[in-house]
């Protein structure tokens, strides 16, 4: 059997009509003049039907500006072209035939253009194959899903790594801060109790001199004496030092104040779920807190404070404190130039409304989910933690309150406390809890 | 280097006789497909170690711009692989020549994809008839996308150890549209472009 063996074209021409792919050709008039069996099954339109007419008045759902270009160039060229499936998903719309996959609607198609050739060289008609590659396409898109998927988690995972080195630190630096408040506890606690001898002393020597003061009457005023006594007050300037002496001894004992404070507080800080639970007046706290961080805020913004009619509550008083504080400096901080903070409170259904407003740049939407995660901060590195609000929320959290957040960017902030008048149970406060809105 | 991976300086300038004619040859048949003038440079060619690979391809311009690339494979009497490198407004600056209206990422593709085929035929075909050397061609598939050519050409490893590298620019003169083309052929074909070459001499 030779190539041009009657029997081996038969061969050939059964192959290609029942070839499991699509195989047609066009001459240069673009008229069909070979059209296989698959095509016949897949466009539902027989050969007899399509030979002999224009490919582009037998479909004129075939992109012709575009497909007529590819076929000119390869008659042209006389070289093989392609399209591929990634591109173009088909040529012809055929049906695909997974009858249990509903993700597709047709069938995928990668196509070669072949120039068939005629003895001088030139192209004499172009032979196109084309191979269903539904599954891989089918494929692809799952793998693409599975791996957008593992993207997400991968970022997850990332991130909860980058929580765990952060709060690995933070236990680092609470043990480091409850070390440091009990090392500076020592020598404060005995400067307080000398300060006190001291000042108890003081006293003692100024009723001493006031006594001998009232027996100076006694003396010559122009004696040796009295000239000696009157120059010595008027070189230590007595008057003064004594009324200065007061003061000195009260600022120090303030400053010692302070010191005991920021000692508390670190330790606060590394152990926060302490503090006793009591009936406390919010407006109370929120006031003391607005002095606390009156430095960080009376350059930003005018503070008003909206009161409303609110009962004493059943709480840690010093940890709600903690919250506002948070809310309070946050607020300032959203404040580029100067604005307003707006403190509200009031009553609803039976629980405490603590509103804290600012007039500040507004939370992006992406973000809105996040600011009560845990190390979640906007914040330039070493200006904030992440933790202020993440910690607020546990505390409010273990009030068996909640925490609410609006924001528009640009017209600012709002941040909304709920609290029970009286916590059915109250719970350990845990500062690493990580809740979601 | 050992003997049959170099070409004596006979060899090398008949190589660049064969490319030049062939590579003329490419786009004339271009212009008369894009009915545009087609402006190529002189090709050049290179016989280079793995190792230099990227310092190779290297000094070609757009270095760090950004571009999007494409890989086509050929196979038969030569083998290897073409790699084109188009810039980020080339695509657009061609759409109407290959048919296209309107270009979203997908048919910016397809386009370079197709750029790409009809380049890479044109001037293997060409090169190929030279040499009496019969070549198919597999699809062309997108590389790399909006990557600079120097974060492309590092991660790439070649399979080979030497290979000759034959760059050509085109360009279109009506349009700002340039791109380069780079063939790679590993050792077997070197050998049998080098047997070509005898064989094209031994002819004259």
């Amino acid at each position: 059997m030779t190539v041009q063996d009657p029997q081996c074209m038969r061969l050939k021409s059964t192959i290609v009509d029942h070839a499991n792919i699509g195989l047609f050709a066009i001459n240069r008039d673009l008229e069909v003049v070979l059209w296989n069996q698959f095509m016949e099954i897949n466009s539902r339109r027989h050969a007899k039907d399509i030979l002999g007419r224009n490919l582009f008045e037998c479909f004129p759902e075939l992109p012709e500006k575009w497909l007529s270009r590819k076929i000119n160039n390869v008659f042209l060229l006389g070289n093989s072209s392609f399209t591929s499936w990634e591109q173009r998903p088909y040529l012809f719309k055929f049906p695909h035939n997974r009858t249990l996959q509903t993700t597709v609607d047709h069938m995928f198609q990668d196509s070669y253009f072949y120039p068939v050739k005629d003895d001088r060289g030139e192209v004499e008609y172009i032979y196109i194959s084309l191979l269903d590659v539904t599954d891989v396409g089918i494929y692809q898109g799952l793998l693409k899903t599975t791996i957008d998927k593992q993207k997400g988690l991968i970022t997850q995972l990332k991130d909860a790594q980058h929580q765990l080195q952060q709060s690995e630190k933070m236990a680092a630096v609470g043990q480091l801060a409850a070390g440091v408040a009990h090392e500076i506890n020592n020598p404060v606690a005995f400067v307080a109790s000398n300060l006190r001898t001291l000042n108890s002393y003081t006293s003692g020597l100024v009723s001493i001199i006031e006594a001998y003061q009232a027996a100076e009457s006694r003396l010559d005023p122009a004696g040796a004496e009295m000239t000696k006594i009157s120059s010595v007050k008027k070189q230590v300037d007595y008057e003064f030092l004594v009324e200065d002496l007061e003061q000195l001894l009260k600022e120090s004992d303030e400053g010692l104040g302070r010191v005991r404070r920021i000692v508390q507080d670190l330790k606060d800080f590394s152990r926060p779920d302490t503090g006793d639970w009591g009936w406390a007046d919010l407006h109370e706290g929120i006031d003391s807190t607005l002095n606390v961080v009156n430095n960080e805020i009376k350059y930003k913004a005018n503070v008003i404070k909206d009161y409303g009619e609110i009962p004493n509550i059943k709480c840690i008083i010093a940890q709600l404190n903690q919250v506002f504080m948070n809310l309070i400096v946050n607020a300032a901080h959203a404040i580029e130039d100067h604005g307003t903070i707006t403190i509200r409170s009031g009553m609803k259904n039976d629980h405490i409304l603590v509103e804290v407003s600012d007039s500040g740049r507004g939370i992006r939407p992406e973000h809105i989910k996040q600011v009560f995660n845990p190390f979640f901060t906007t914040k330039p590195v070493g200006k904030g933690t992440g933790l202020g609000l993440s910690v607020s929320y546990g505390i409010i959290e273990k009030h068996n309150g909640r925490m609410e957040v609006e924001s528009e960017i640009g017209t600012g902030t709002t941040f909304r406390v709920w609290l029970p008048i009286e916590p059915e149970e109250q719970q350990e406060v845990s500062t690493e809890s990580s809740p979601t809105l | 280097m050992s003997s049959h991976i170099t070409y004596n300086s006979i060899q090398k300038d008949t190589l660049q006789e064969l490319l030049n004619i062939a590579m003329g040859q490419a786009a004339d048949s271009l212009a008369r497909a894009l009915g545009e003038y087609v402006q190529i440079t002189i090709p050049s060619s290179d016989i280079i170690k793995a190792e230099n690979f990227s310092n190779a391809v290297g000094h070609i311009d757009r270095q760090d711009k950004m571009i999007t690339a494409v890989r086509q494979a050929f196979f038969g009497d030569l083998q290897g692989d073409a790699v084109t490198v188009y810039g980020a407004q080339d695509g657009q600056q061609i759409a109407d020549l290959m048919g296209y209206d309107e270009l979203e990422e997908v048919e910016e593709h397809e386009l370079l994809l197709d750029v790409t085929n009809v380049l890479v035929g044109a001037c293997m075909t060409g090169f190929g008839k030279q040499i009496d050397a019969s070549i198919g061609y597999s699809p062309p598939k997108i590389m790399a996308n909006n990557i600079s050519l120097r974060t492309l050409l590092s991660r790439e490893k070649p399979s080979w150890e030497h290979s000759l590298v034959i760059k050509i620019n085109f360009g279109l003169a009506e349009r700002s549209f340039l791109c380069e083309l780079i063939f790679f052929m590993p050792e077997s074909s070197i050998e049998k472009v080098r047997n070509a070459i005898e064989l094209f001499l031994e002819s004259l």
